[in-house]
């Protein structure tokens, strides 16, 4: 069975439609996936502080001791880690990048060389793929090639690859006919 | 003339961007009618404040690591307070610093490309990106090209693009230098700056803890 985690970094309540048509969909058993929904901004995430704990004083564990550890296992545990995020001034949310910030202790310090490019060496064998899904009632491709890019050159840092990229414009419908198929 | 320089760091002073914004306000108070201003962005509460002072000033440079492959999530928190300003700051020049610890340039280059995105949003001027590769030390030639670069942005309120050519000259890494490097980073020598600190930390032997596996 696939495992998939979906963080929902919709910060405010924009998009309420949207998530709860996500929510039965993830609630809805399948013998074929399952689907884990955690809603960042109900959440205690602090920002990375550039401290590099993670990396030299305590491997693999951030400093904060917050609700990061809830999406750190659900990541690990899944085939697939999706962001979802609102675009927000061309970009993702904050509370979406702020997320990903958090992600450094998934690698070490170390430098290797990957797909031809100095990266971090990966702290898992285990490499969750990873996904974008970005909502924009405008639905504009200068914002969404940017993000997806931007989300691109993080899957090689985090040496997966980006398998999915959905540009949406946030309906209920989008729900059952993109995300239920996955 | 008002200019702001907002450090987009969450160390704040304590890192290199800080150290880049020192260098660059040293270069900009070579000339007599600047009057700089400096922001930290590590100071959520203030960011609005600092947003009114972005709206209200002639000239800005955003300096910032990049985290992620983009902005830090609290620089990111910054422009999110740029908002009601979406297409107003005609008259704003708008230029940004990327600092990373590596040293090719293509690792910048994605969110470089959203910076001047953000910079049409807002309605402002581009004046360009400067992308500092390898910046895990601060040298000489380092800050000297930090000040030129202050220095030389006034009066056209753009980076020089010669200078920004030199801020790091690798793009990528060469052929050769992918096969050397592929050798190199399999020793612990380039590893050794954090063998050490694991060491000093008394955290060596946990250092390929997998936590959450």
């Amino acid at each position: 069975m696939k495992r998939i985690t979906i963080l929902n970094g919709i910060p405010d309540d924009s998009y309420t439609e949207f998530e709860a048509a996500l929510d039965g969909v993830a609630a809805t058993e399948s013998p074929k996936r399952h689907i884990d929904v955690i809603r960042l901004r109900d959440l205690d995430i602090r920002y990375c502080t550039g401290c590099w704990d993670c990396w030299v004083k305590t491997p693999g564990l951030c400093a904060h001791r917050d609700d990061m550890q809830t999406v750190y296992t659900s990541i690990m545990h899944s085939d697939l880690f999706v962001l979802l995020s609102p675009i927000s001034m061309g970009f993702v949310s904050s509370l979406t990048k702020k997320t990903c910030d958090r992600m450094i202790p998934l690698v070490h310090p170390y430098i290797v060389v990957y797909k031809d490019e100095f990266h971090h060496k990966n702290r898992y064998e285990k490499r969750p793929e990873m996904g974008l899904i970005l909502l924009d009632p405008d639905k504009n491709d200068v914002d969404f090639n940017n993000t997806r890019n931007i989300f691109s050159r993080l899957s090689i840092n985090l040496q997966t690859d980006l398998t999915l990229a959905l540009h949406l414009t946030g309906s209920e419908k989008e729900v059952y006919n993109e995300i239920s198929t996955l | 003339m008002k200019f702001l320089l907002c450090n987009g760091s969450p160390r704040g002073k304590n890192g290199n961007s800080g150290i880049l914004v020192d260098a660059l306000a040293k270069g900009l108070s070579e000339h007599a009618d600047v009057r700089i201003e400096k922001a930290l962005l590590n100071r959520i509460g203030e960011h609005e404040q600092t947003a009114g002072a972005l709206a209200a000033a002639d000239c800005a440079i955003i300096v910032f690591p990049l985290y992620t492959d983009a902005m830090p999530g609290m620089t990111m928190a910054f422009f999110e307070k740029l908002a009601p300003y979406i297409g107003s700051l005609n008259d704003l020049h708008l230029g940004f610093v990327v600092q990373s610890g590596f040293p090719e340039k293509i690792q910048s280059r994605a969110v470089e490309k959203y910076l001047e995105r953000l910079t049409g949003i807002l309605g402002a001027q581009y004046s360009g990106t400067a992308i500092f590769g390898g910046g895990m030390s601060m040298g000489k030639n380092r800050l000297k090209l930090a000040r030129d670069l202050g220095k030389t942005f006034l009066p056209s309120g753009t980076f020089d693009p010669a200078l920004l050519a030199e801020t790091s000259r690798m793009e990528k890494l060469s052929p050769r230098g992918i096969k050397v490097m592929r050798l190199i980073t399999n020793m612990p020598l380039i590893q050794i700056p954090w063998i050490r600190q694991l060491r000093v930390n008394g955290s060596f032997k946990r250092r390929n803890d997998r936590p959450y596996a």
